[in-house]
């Protein structure tokens, strides 16, 4: 979610350079609390704003967002740079987590929706958003309205609101595969666009 | 596997299928490195819609993370670059153990040594019979990665005694001692046939792990008890467990092990004792 910076060659670089987000992780694996620390000021914003927009009630939110961060530090071990970027890996874990809790708290949604509609919600921007920032939302933005609106619909209700493929189905009233391929196209397509503007 | 479980790539990334079909669509990644290779690009662009998603959290969020994180134990680190306060797997010694001539690996007529045999009369002349082997490092390591490769798929608990687990494979002095139950004597001990225990102990990080296997239940408003035997013969409770519904037992004891010879578990009333009221069903010897 961040431009690209210049890849350092170690980890112990100049002390002026800003170590990158694989590089804080890398050392959160090997239990540098000051690195988690920077990570979490990096990410604690997204992180909470994730589980925020998929389970709503505030108070749960706070308790997943802590409980993913203390993830974050249990399971950095398992970060693979090689296999993607430590945001996605961060983001991704937040967002299982967010969902799971959903999916636990299933019972409870209705009434969960209705408090959370009441409420004065903060918006992204409150959050001071640097220049990269700023560049990185037009981007996505930008490859959001390369979706047809209705591969749109079937991404967001399943990221945006933690719902599963047959869940967007039957509230679309439409076939579960033609769910599945919208899901598949509109992620490819997203991807492809985002490659071409990044 | 129909070929049509690779438009489920999508769906996955975006964390949108049942619990059912996401384990099968795992099993399927990993034969498919085609969908293994889209999943990951597909993740990393739904990682960019939740980067749209900013949104502050309350101030003392923080504080009570990092309190949280003092009191949780890591994954270990694997690969480079090496951590600087842990041995490498391949620095490992040999457990030295392996060459000491008093271990029996017999289950039949175990040679008891004399250390043995003191602990089998201090706890009671009637325990079950045990066989002890002390196990190679590559065994241990092979059964370490399949325990951590249980942990998986990726966002899995991880209990204190897990993740003691894996830090004690970084020990320097980490010593592991397996226990398979030989045929009982008639009417000694409750272990059904089957059971056997490993224990993993290190003396320098005071860490042990005591693991068992095909264990029956706790009799009625009772509980099993692990003690401490030290080589002055007195005994220290460490833990009062049952068994996990599978029949398996993972207790982590953190305590002074430097004086400790062995482990032994009794059943004992729920509340605990302070000395073992009943014979050993288990007894593990950590000395030669």
């Amino acid at each position: 979610m961040h431009a690209p910076r210049p890849r350092l060659t170690a980890v112990d670089g100049g002390a002026d350079v800003v170590p990158d987000d694989e590089q804080l992780l890398l050392a959160v694996a090997h239990g540098d609390r000051q690195a988690f620390e920077a990570l979490y000021e990096r990410f604690a914003a997204t992180v909470f704003g994730v589980v925020r927009r998929t389970l709503r009630d505030p108070s749960q939110s706070e308790e997943v967002a802590q409980e993913v961060f203390v993830e974050l530090w249990r399971q950095a071990a398992r970060f693979d740079p090689e296999r993607g970027r430590a945001s996605t890996w961060i983001l991704t874990l937040a967002h299982r987590r967010a969902v799971d809790r959903v999916r636990a708290e299933q019972s409870r949604r209705d009434r969960t929706d209705r408090v959370a509609a009441r409420e004065h919600r903060r918006e992204h921007d409150e959050v001071a958003e640097t220049v990269e920032l700023r560049l990185e939302h037009q981007q996505v933005r930008a490859a959001l309205d390369v979706l047809t609106p209705l591969q749109r619909e079937a991404v967001e209700l399943a990221y945006y609101r933690g719902f599963t493929y047959r869940e967007v189905a039957e509230q679309l009233g439409t076939p579960l595969g033609t769910i599945k391929t919208r899901m598949r196209d509109g992620l490819i397509r997203m991807r492809d666009a985002l490659g071409a503007l990044g | 596997m129909t070929a049509d479980i690779h438009t489920l790539a999508g769906a996955y990334a975006l964390h949108a299928l049942d619990d059912d079909e996401r384990v099968l669509f795992e099993a399927h990644l990993a034969e498919c490195p085609a969908c293994d290779q889209e999943v990951r690009e597909l993740e990393a662009t739904a990682a960019r819609l939740g980067g749209l998603l900013r949104e502050l959290p309350p101030p003392d969020l923080k504080a009570r993370v990092l309190a949280q994180i003092d009191a949780t134990r890591q994954h270990p680190p694997v690969g480079p670059p090496a951590p600087p306060l842990t041995v490498p797997l391949t620095a490992l010694p040999a457990p030295t153990v392996m060459a000491a001539p008093a271990v029996s690996t017999a289950p039949a007529a175990p040679t008891p040594s004399r250390s043995t045999e003191r602990l089998l009369r201090l706890l009671a002349p009637a325990a079950a019979v045990l066989a002890i082997a002390v196990v190679g490092l590559g065994v241990m390591v092979v059964n370490l990665n399949v325990r951590m490769g249980e942990l998986e798929p990726g966002i899995a608990e991880t209990t204190p005694a897990e993740a003691s687990v894996a830090a004690l494979l970084g020990a320097h002095d980490l010593d592991i001692v397996t226990v398979d139950e030989a045929p009982r004597p008639r009417g000694a001990g409750e272990n059904p046939p089957g059971a056997s225990a490993r224990v993993m102990v290190s003396p320098s990080l005071g860490a042990a792990v005591f693991l068992a296997a095909g264990m029956d239940p706790a009799p009625h408003e009772h509980a099993y008890s692990l003690w401490l035997v030290h080589t002055d013969g007195q005994l220290t409770p460490v833990a009062l467990f049952d068994v996990d519904p599978d029949g398996t037992v993972t207790q982590h004891v953190e305590a002074d092990l430097s004086t400790v010879e062995a482990l032994g578990v009794t059943v004992e009333p729920e509340h605990g004792s302070l000395q073992p009221s009943t014979e050993p069903v288990m007894l593990v010897s950590l000395t030669d």
